[in-house]
């Protein structure tokens, strides 16, 4: 009987842009799971219509005169229908109803808005829902579908919005995070009032946030800091701990939708995956030269036998056809 | 002689008449307002002046309060129960029928023991210990109240209007307990409302040459620095080097807050060359003496602003940093915001731009203080600054089909928005009489373990008395209660009769809530105030001023 050597699987890295890749969004519903996949770096917003196997300039038909740093981009839940995109630019934001192919600039009132993180309802098509987390403005929201922006900030005691994490089942609980320059905060009527968590690590900057539910369970939520390593709550944010033996700065997180409680964790450029909630981890390891991670993306959701994104401090974007593949313990 | 100088007439009444004119004024009121209790209340109508049409209200607290005082001999027992259910209303703003009828049965009860030559005081005594233990047992069923579906059901409770309930739930659900909210006639026929995100106060800008707008005198500035003094601004010689000192720290807008300002100052901040470089508004802190110091520290810990301070205020005790003068000052005593709003009768102040983490802890101290306050001045004062860092503003503007419609639906959203905060604060239990029914078994327990006569009677009086609201519900809902309350009693705790669905069932499920805050007032008004007219042996009235 032949047997047949097992090889380290390969992957290819393509080039985005020159700068470092800022964020990473996919579309993830119907027939464009994984297919429609977007990178924001500081030059701009690049797109792929095959899942980050290639990748073309995104806002090239603003003919710029400079690049546009995009630090935030999020996709339209039902992009399938809208087609919509935006893009967290400084001084606003940029929508596509067309899957990215032409771009609006969006109206926001003085003074411009750096929009540092967005987020859309699940039930966009329908209620036109969107947050905009900014860096100075606290969060911004707009329910027709980017067309005005009203600050809606009652209860939200630090206005440096890093980062937005919907709850799956928003359309029913309305409940959504917001991570801050210190500490996070929780809206349960859409993003319109919040109110403050207490982290076990006190009033650290939330640079990350994953927000998931085990069937019939409470929501999960996981809230990565920039000193104080990675806390969470299997209660909804009643309860918080704190993740034991991760040090460095918790940049990103991705949390599988349902079923089994995959979790990778994006920490200073290393990207970890657990799959019991921190007990134990395992490192996803690049063939080759070592590459420093910046964002990550599961264009069809996190699951060890799906594609997984890295967006890269080079500039490129890695597609691991099967995340599985690169875990090492 | 001055006939102002002679005593006045008095009436002394004894036992047992100084009973029976308290219980006729006590009956009269309850029977007044007893018809009101209920999702489906009866209404009572109050004529007023000739030719207008007559008031019809179907909430007890508004009627308490409207109803007015006889000359009669009834007169203080009216005056007493309508005492107590005017504070219930002002201070919890629901539960005032449910006071009254739980009143009236503890004093009807207690009346029949003392008249038979029971000891009115060690009834009181039993009377305050059973008090105690309806109290303990409420606090264990109370729930939080949170959301906008809840707020809006228990507001609905309260106001019995729908769309004024749907209204309230959502306002409260954005402002939260502290939030203010300003309630104001309106001049259509609907309901309106409106947010205002930032920490607000009701002064406006001090001359309209300093006003942006090109429309009215109102100004708008992005990225302001911020500069508070409780100094007159007089003398306009130190303000020019202050507008240096701001320019040399880079603001182009300027808020400045001040105890005033002289028409040289505004002269001044106004002429073209300086305002070629910096805009600078002026505005006035909202309050007086402890209030304004207060407000100025606000501002402080808000924005990052040093404030320069008389030196008399500088030895009071501050959470900050302060100068006495403005020569002193240096680019890092201004204090930053993202956004000011500055109109002719208000100013907001959005995005303060301090440490948020001291800002914390800044919240966190006034939060300790609000609990621990007993004083209810002080306390809505410390509820009011809490506010406009933590819940910002909104208001509502009441619409309705004429004037005095208006006026009603106005105390209706007052009393309602003042249970909502309370409820928010407290929490809530199962309504409709169920949580009073399920404090019955800890009676019940205790009636079993007393002795003497008194302590039997207290414990029978109460027991009758918890069931009272239930009763009084279905009985203006037009049922026999006797069959429904059984029923209700055997299926558990929690339990009561939907009178909207005609179905036995779980209040809490079906959205009948009753605020803890205001259940227990009721409860407290309820047993001290029949225990205060069950231990009254004599009444002196100077003669035509009972309403003294």
């Amino acid at each position: 009987m032949d047997i047949e050597e097992e090889k380290d699987p390969e992957v290819s890295e393509q080039a985005v842009s020159g700068e470092p890749v800022l964020s990473l969004a996919a579309a993830q519903d119907g027939a464009q799971v994984g297919k429609t996949v977007f990178a924001g770096s500081a030059s701009g917003l690049s797109r792929s219509a095959d899942g980050g196997a290639t990748w073309q300039p995104a806002l090239e038909s603003l003919a710029l005169a400079e690049p546009v740093p995009v630090v935030s981009v999020a996709v339209s839940p039902s992009f399938m229908e809208d087609r919509t995109v935006i893009a967290g630019v400084p001084g606003g934001a940029l929508r596509s109803t067309d899957g990215g192919a032409s771009w609006q600039v969006l109206p926001f009132t003085p003074p411009p808005p750096y929009i540092t993180a967005l987020a859309f309802s699940p039930r966009f098509l329908e209620d036109g829902v969107i947050l905009g987390g900014t860096a100075e403005d606290g969060i911004l929201r707009s329910a027709n579908g980017g067309d005005s922006w009203s600050p809606w900030n009652f209860g939200l005691l630090d206005l440096e919005v890093l980062c937005l994490a919907a709850s799956p089942d928003f359309d029913r609980d309305e409940t959504i995070f917001a991570g801050t320059s210190s500490g996070l905060f929780r809206s349960s009527n859409g993003g319109r009032a919040w109110k403050e968590l207490a982290l076990p690590c006190g009033h650290s900057a939330v640079l990350s946030l994953a927000v998931g539910r085990v069937e019939g369970g409470s929501l999960t939520i996981y809230a990565g800091t920039e000193d104080q390593g990675l806390c969470f709550s299997a209660d909804g944010g009643r309860t918080w701990s704190l993740i034991e033996g991760l040090e460095g700065a918790v940049n990103g997180l991705v949390i599988s939708g349902s079923g089994a409680p995959l979790l990778a964790v994006l920490i200073d450029s290393r990207v970890l995956v657990t799959a019991d909630q921190g007990k134990s981890w395992q490192r996803i390891v690049l063939p080759g030269e070592k590459r420093a991670v910046t964002a990550m993306c599961a264009p069809a959701g996190l699951d060890l036998d799906e594609p997984f994104l890295l967006g890269l401090e080079s500039g490129g974007v890695v597609r691991l056809e099967r995340v599985g593949d690169y875990l090492q313990g | 002689m001055n006939p102002s100088h002679q005593p006045e007439p008095r009436k002394i009444t004894f036992q047992p008449d100084t009973y029976q004119e308290i219980l006729e004024g006590v009956d009269r009121l309850v029977n007044l307002i007893r018809p009101t209790l209920g999702p489906l209340p009866r209404h009572v109508l109050i004529s007023r002046a000739p030719g207008m049409l007559p008031e019809q209200l179907d909430s007890g607290g508004m009627i308490a309060r409207r109803i007015p005082l006889s000359d009669g001999p009834s007169a203080l027992g009216t005056a007493l129960l309508k005492n107590a259910l005017v504070k219930q209303q002002e201070q919890v703003g629901d539960g005032t029928t449910a006071a009254a009828v739980m009143f009236q049965v503890a004093f009807h009860e207690g009346l029949k023991l003392v008249s038979a030559g029971g000891n009115a005081m060690l009834l009181r005594r039993f009377l305050d210990e059973g008090l105690q233990i309806i109290l303990r047992s409420l606090e264990l069923q109370r729930i939080g109240l949170d959301g906008k579906e809840p707020l809006t059901r228990f507001a609905e409770n309260i106001c019995r209007d729908p769309h004024l309930a749907q209204y309230l739930g959502e306002i409260f659900d954005v402002i939260g307990e502290f939030g203010r909210l300003e309630i104001i006639a309106g001049k259509t026929k609907e309901l309106e409302r409106e947010y205002i995100d930032g920490f607000y106060w009701e002064k406006g800008i001090v001359s309209p040459h300093m006003a942006n707008n090109p429309f009215r005198p109102e100004a708008f500035l992005e990225n302001p620095g911020v500069l508070v003094t409780n100094y007159y601004l007089h003398d306009p010689a130190p303000l020019a080097p202050l507008l240096g000192t701001a320019i040399a720290a880079g603001h182009t807008n300027l808020l400045v807050i001040a105890l005033g300002f002289s028409e040289k100052a505004i002269g001044l901040f106004v002429t073209q060359s300086n305002r070629e470089k910096i805009w600078v508004v002026g505005v006035e802190p909202p309050a007086t003496g402890e209030e304004r110091l207060d407000f100025i520290q606000d501002i402080a810990v808000l924005t990052g602003a040093t404030p320069i301070l008389r030196a008399s205020d500088i030895e009071t005790e501050l959470a900050f940093s302060t100068l006495k003068n403005l020569k002193y000052l240096t680019p890092e005593h201004f204090g930053r915001a993202r956004r000011v709003w500055v109109t002719q009768e208000s100013t907001v102040i959005s995005g303060g731009k301090a440490d948020s983490r001291y800002l914390r802890y800044y919240i966190q101290d006034l939060q300790r203080r609000y609990e621990r306050e007993t004083d209810e001045t002080a306390r809505e004062k410390l509820r009011v600054r809490l506010g406009k860092f933590l819940g910002g503003s909104a208001t509502l503007w009441i619409g309705g089909p004429s004037p005095l419609a208006i006026q009603q639906r106005k105390e209706l959203a007052e009393s309602a928005s003042q249970a909502l905060r309370n409820a928010i604060h407290s929490g809530v239990l199962a309504g409709g009489g169920a949580a009073l029914l399920a404090t019955l078994p800890d009676l019940q327990g205790r009636l079993r373990a007393a002795r003497g006569l008194e302590e039997r009677t207290a414990f029978s009086i109460l027991i009758r008395m918890v069931k009272e609201p239930a009763r009084t519900l279905l009985a203006n809902a037009g049922l026999n209660p006797e069959p429904i309350l059984d029923e209700v009693l055997q299926a558990g705790p929690g339990v009561g009769y939907d009178l909207r669905t005609g179905q036995i069932g779980h209040m809490l499920e079906a959205g009948i809530y009753d605020g803890v805050a205001a259940l227990q007032m009721a409860v407290r008004t309820a047993v001290s105030t029949a225990a205060l007219a069950l231990s009254t042996d004599v009444i002196i009235k100077k003669k035509g001023n009972q309403r003294n």
